[in-house]
């Protein structure tokens, strides 16, 4: 493990800016968004670490656009837009890093590879960072994941006092290290027990922010077992179907295919798609499976913490609380499954 | 890497050999693809109306005859409009094929039900010619076809030769009377209420709009047949094919992954499975 102090972190990042596209953290009413360092800045400003998660999930957007070109044709082309310049992004939490590691599950590790997310994928160095601050609805520790990054990162950043540890997660982020050595020092006993403490502190207060919400069954039993009733038409009640909490969420990769026709070829093109919607799985002929937003509300939750359970191991949630700030309806996660909870003990 | 693509979103294009009309809404689209697609029974390929989109089709050729490949397809929305308008010599884009396709092995020394409605018969053809190819191995194939009226009956010029095989059985039916029509009248339903299959020893396999499933899956489990003994084509919305888009969950699985005909068993406990 490595230390780099406050005053040099701005020369690491103008150096890896130079040949390097670089997401920083900046803020804007109380809340944290990322941007490409301007070199110009990098002098007189210096670098803004995040205390917590940035309010839309940017990890995701890098590897997975919004809205991209997936192919070209008639005639074909094969100038998908690849990202050129490697990609460094600050910023990072666990939470992200979850994310992440549900999208690798979708697009790198099943049957197909995703190209264009798996260039974009090659092509990105992760720098993540501990939480040092908690959100009122972050719920990390709930979901099983604690509040600092413990897998899935190049680079870990731990602020202490005067300066940040940097511990590296693969070779990518190894190679950062050395190739700018002079800017870091190993790090001491004495840092390292620093950042335990402040990770130890700052995970009690993640857990006591939610300790009611801990269910003594597993998640996946809860809805399970509860997948047929009626408690679902309370729960989802206040919800508008904006569809806000797919789109912010960093787990969601739901995406719709369709094509475009230019004077020069066809396009075809791949948007992030939520399964809130009731056009989402409509047929020809206007069946639409989930017909009613009960229907589709319990296949949000459902697909999180149970069916992507069923199929790849682990849960589909983070626990980053995007959600839960983002509902129009004021509906928290947390609560919904807790009061899933509560009904079975009624029953 | 599975399928013939080399960037899983982008088709292969060829141009169509062929475009038969066969009803007044249903045209069977040929393509001699170079190599050849080889695909199991049930397996459903992404064609590519170009600048149009894309939609999902089981092709209703013989997996047999991989070098050329046909799709029937109903005309039904903006890409199956726009294929309707194509001609000999056009270009389309496939992808595939994509789904796991019927477990034929399991359908050997069974009395297989072949149940089918409208174009459902399309995917269900290609199920046909397999076992047919193999007719030995089966004890049986019975299929009950219907359609709204005698112009809608696809492939009606196959029927004779299809019933010439040994093992084979065939009833239609149309929905409503019409002029001239001497055969049966009613809804395919009407089909399964006097059933002479071994239900100890058979399968049903059924394919249609997603009204006709209900109302047929019930009509089997009111004769007997038990979940597991009933496949059904759930060709639902589907945008990647490969599972990984999302739309066509049921329950823990994706229909274009685990599917498109599912085991009514795995899939009867979930919400909204048949409409
Ligand atoms: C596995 C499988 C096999 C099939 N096999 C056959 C077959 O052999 N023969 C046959 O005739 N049919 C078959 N079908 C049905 C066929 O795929 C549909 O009829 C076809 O998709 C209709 O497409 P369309 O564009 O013409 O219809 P439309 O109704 O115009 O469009 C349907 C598609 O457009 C998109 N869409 C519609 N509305 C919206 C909206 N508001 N926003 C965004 N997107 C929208 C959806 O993606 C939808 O899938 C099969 C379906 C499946 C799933
Ligand atoms: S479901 Fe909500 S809390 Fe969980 S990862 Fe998605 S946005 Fe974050
Ligand atoms: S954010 Fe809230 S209101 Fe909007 S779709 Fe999700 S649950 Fe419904």
């Amino acid at each position: 493990m490595n230390y780099i102090k406050f005053t040099d972190i701005a020369q690491l990042i103008a150096r890896l800016a130079s040949s390097n596209t670089v997401y920083v953290p900046y803020t804007h009413d109380n809340k944290y968004f990322l941007s490409s360092w301007n070199g110009k800045e990098a002098e007189s400003e210096s670098f803004l670490f995040n205390p917590f998660r940035t309010a839309l999930p940017f990890l995701k957007a890098l590897f997975f656009q919004a809205k991209c070109v997936v192919a070209q044709y008639l005639p074909v082309s094969d100038t998908v837009e690849a990202s050129e310049k490697q990609r460094i992004v600050f910023g990072v939490k666990a939470c992200d890093l979850l994310g992440k590691k549900v999208l690798d599950t979708i697009f790198l590790k099943g049957e197909y590879v995703d190209p264009l997310y798996s260039d974009n994928s090659e092509n990105t160095v992760i720098i993540s960072g501990d939480c040092t601050e908690a959100l009122e609805n972050c719920f990390c520790t709930v979901v099983g994941l604690q509040p600092h990054p413990e897998e899935e990162y190049d680079l870990n950043m731990s602020p202490i006092n005067g300066g940040y540890i940097f511990e590296s997660g693969s070779e990518k982020g190894e190679k950062i290290i050395k190739d700018h050595l002079d800017l870091f020092t190993e790090a001491t006993k004495e840092h390292i027990n620093h950042r335990n403490q402040q990770r130890t502190k700052l995970n009690k207060i993640v857990e006591r922010q939610n300790q009611n919400y801990k269910t003594a069954e597993s998640r996946q039993r809860i809805i399970e077992e509860n997948i047929n009733a009626p408690i679902w038409h309370d729960v989802s009640k206040t919800c508008v179907e904006c569809n806000g909490c797919n789109y912010v969420c960093p787990t969601c990769y739901c995406f719709l295919l369709y094509d475009q026709k230019h004077d020069d070829g066809n396009e075809r093109m791949k948007v992030w798609d939520s399964c809130f919607h009731a056009g989402y799985a409509r047929m020809a002929g206007g069946i639409t499976p989930r017909l009613h937003l009960v229907d589709r509300f319990k296949n949000h939750y459902y697909h999180k913490f149970d069916s992507f359970v069923k199929n790849y191991g682990f849960e589909a949630c983070s626990g980053c609380g995007r959600c839960i700030e983002t509902c129009m309806g004021q509906i928290d996660k947390r609560e919904v499954l807790k009061n899933i909870e509560k009904y079975v003990e009624l029953k | 890497m599975a399928g013939i693509m080399e960037n899983i979103f982008a088709p292969v294009f060829l141009p169509l050999e062929d475009v038969i009309t066969e009803t007044p809404t249903i045209k069977t689209f040929v393509t001699c693809p170079d190599p050849p697609i080889h695909f199991r029974a049930g397996q459903f390929m992404q064609l590519t109306v170009p600048g149009v989109g894309e939609a999902p089709f089981t092709p209703s050729s013989s997996p047999y005859e991989p070098e050329r490949l046909e799709i029937t397809v109903l005309k039904a929305g903006t890409v199956t409009d726009a294929l309707h308008k194509l001609k000999p010599g056009d270009i389309v884009g496939l992808r595939g094929p994509f789904g796991k396709g019927y477990p034929l092995e399991k359908f050997y020394k069974k009395e297989i039900l072949v149940v089918g409605g409208g174009v459902g018969l399309a995917p269900l053809r290609a199920l046909l010619l397999a076992l047919f190819h193999d007719i030995d191995k089966v004890e049986r194939v019975s299929i009950k076809y219907g359609a709204k009226n005698p112009e809608e009956l696809v492939y009606y010029k196959f029927f004779d030769e299809w019933a010439k095989y040994k093992k084979v059985d065939m009833t239609i039916t149309i929905d409503t009377p019409h002029p001239g029509w001497e055969g049966n009248v009613g809804l395919v339903t009407e089909l399964l209420k006097v059933l002479d299959i071994n239900l100890n020893n058979s399968y049903s396999v059924v394919c249609g709009p997603e009204v006709m499933l209900k109302f047929v899956t019930l009509s089997l489990l009111n004769a007997k047949f038990t979940p597991k003994q009933i496949y059904l084509s759930m060709n639902r919305n589907m945008s990647c094919g490969m599972g990984i888009c999302g739309r066509c969950n049921v329950g823990p699985y994706y229909l274009c992954k685990d599917g498109p005909d599912m085991n009514y068993d795995l899939i009867k406990d979930f919400p909204g499975v048949l409409g």
